[in-house]
């Protein structure tokens, strides 16, 4: 900062002290109770779409691995020795794979959602948690 | 509030703990309020503000890093949501939709901690005439002697949260200030 900045900041500063005399202000009667009411709901709104990501995150995991389950001992199974598989093939057991894993992950999200918890996390380590999870199914099934 | 004491609150805050989160409230609202009854000019508006200032607090409040710069961090959101609302209703205004010049000025201003009933009367007055001066200067002049006063942000904080250099801040603040004290001795 040039001097000439430094000098006018500690002049307004100097200066600043006239808004001393300005009344202190409060809030109309019950405002703060009001404030304090709204904050609470917010943060039980958040807690309950947290624990309901937290669930459908998990569930996502959980349907990646059951898809790599179901769909490993199928592709080991038709591998002929000359390693060669047929894409048509290989497309349709993904996706009846897929299906059994959207039924497991849909009933899983239904039963979890009715459960009772309250206990609070970090929602960015939870994704990211999810998402390694997701990554590593997926990197999985890529070593098939 | 010591730092150590208010580490713990934000602490517990961070994990929407019920009471850390009502004792921010207790704890800063009143001068959160200020300022912005004080940029507003109107109640109503202040208090809408103060409400959404804490909702924004705790949906971001997971997000906050403490660096002992909490009051900094709640007084960026309150001002701007003042000024996302001073645009908004300047849009308004400009489109004819606005129910017309709402600035209410004053309504529960007090003096406190005087107890000679002349002196505080004298404290009044002066803080009233000071408080319309205040409502009387042009809204960029007004914010920045307001967020320094309320908040404990520092002029190069508030030049970087309004978007201009730094000088021009403190030539604002100046101005504004010379204009009070100039408007004040006038009158008194």
């Amino acid at each position: 900062m040039s001097d000439e900045l430094e000098k006018l900041e500690r002049t307004v500063e100097r200066e600043m002290s006239v808004l001393g005399a300005l009344p202190e202000l409060a809030p109309a009667a019950g405002c703060i109770g009001r404030v304090q009411a709204a904050v609470l709901a917010e943060a039980t709104r958040l807690a309950r779409r947290r624990r309901w990501l937290r669930r459908i995150g998990t569930g996502a995991g959980l349907a990646a691995a059951l898809l790599v389950a179901v769909l490993a001992p199928r592709l080991s199974a038709r591998r002929p020795a000359a390693a060669v598989i047929d894409p048509d093939a290989a497309l349709y057991q993904w996706s009846s794979a897929w299906d059994e894993a959207s039924m497991q992950l849909a009933a899983l999200a239904e039963q979890r959602w009715s459960s009772h918890s309250y206990e609070l996390s970090d929602p960015a380590a939870e994704l990211d948690e999810h998402v390694d999870s997701l990554a590593q199914s997926f990197e999985y099934m890529g070593d098939l | 509030m010591d730092e150590v004491d208010l580490d713990d609150v934000l602490r517990r805050a961070q994990r929407h703990d019920a009471a850390a989160l009502s004792r921010l409230v207790t704890l800063y609202a009143p001068r959160v309020y200020g300022l912005l009854y004080r940029l507003t000019g109107h109640r109503e508006t202040a208090e809408d503000l103060l409400q959404e200032t804490f909702l924004r607090v705790v949906r971001s409040i997971g997000r906050y890093e403490h660096t002992g710069r909490f009051e900094a961090w709640l007084f960026r959101i309150a001002a701007n949501l003042a000024r996302d609302r001073a645009r908004h209703e300047k849009r308004t205004d400009e489109l004819g939709l606005g129910a017309g010049g709402h600035e209410e000025v004053r309504t529960e201003e007090r003096a406190v901690g005087v107890s000679d009933p002349a002196q505080r009367l004298a404290e009044t007055e002066v803080g009233q005439r000071l408080a319309e001066a205040v409502q009387r200067l042009p809204r960029a002049d007004r914010e920045i002697i307001l967020l320094r006063h309320y908040s404990g942000l520092s002029f190069r904080e508030i030049a970087r949260l309004l978007d201009i250099p730094l000088g021009t801040a403190l030539a604002r603040a100046h101005r504004a200030l010379r204009k009070l004290r100039d408007e004040l001795g006038a009158e008194g």
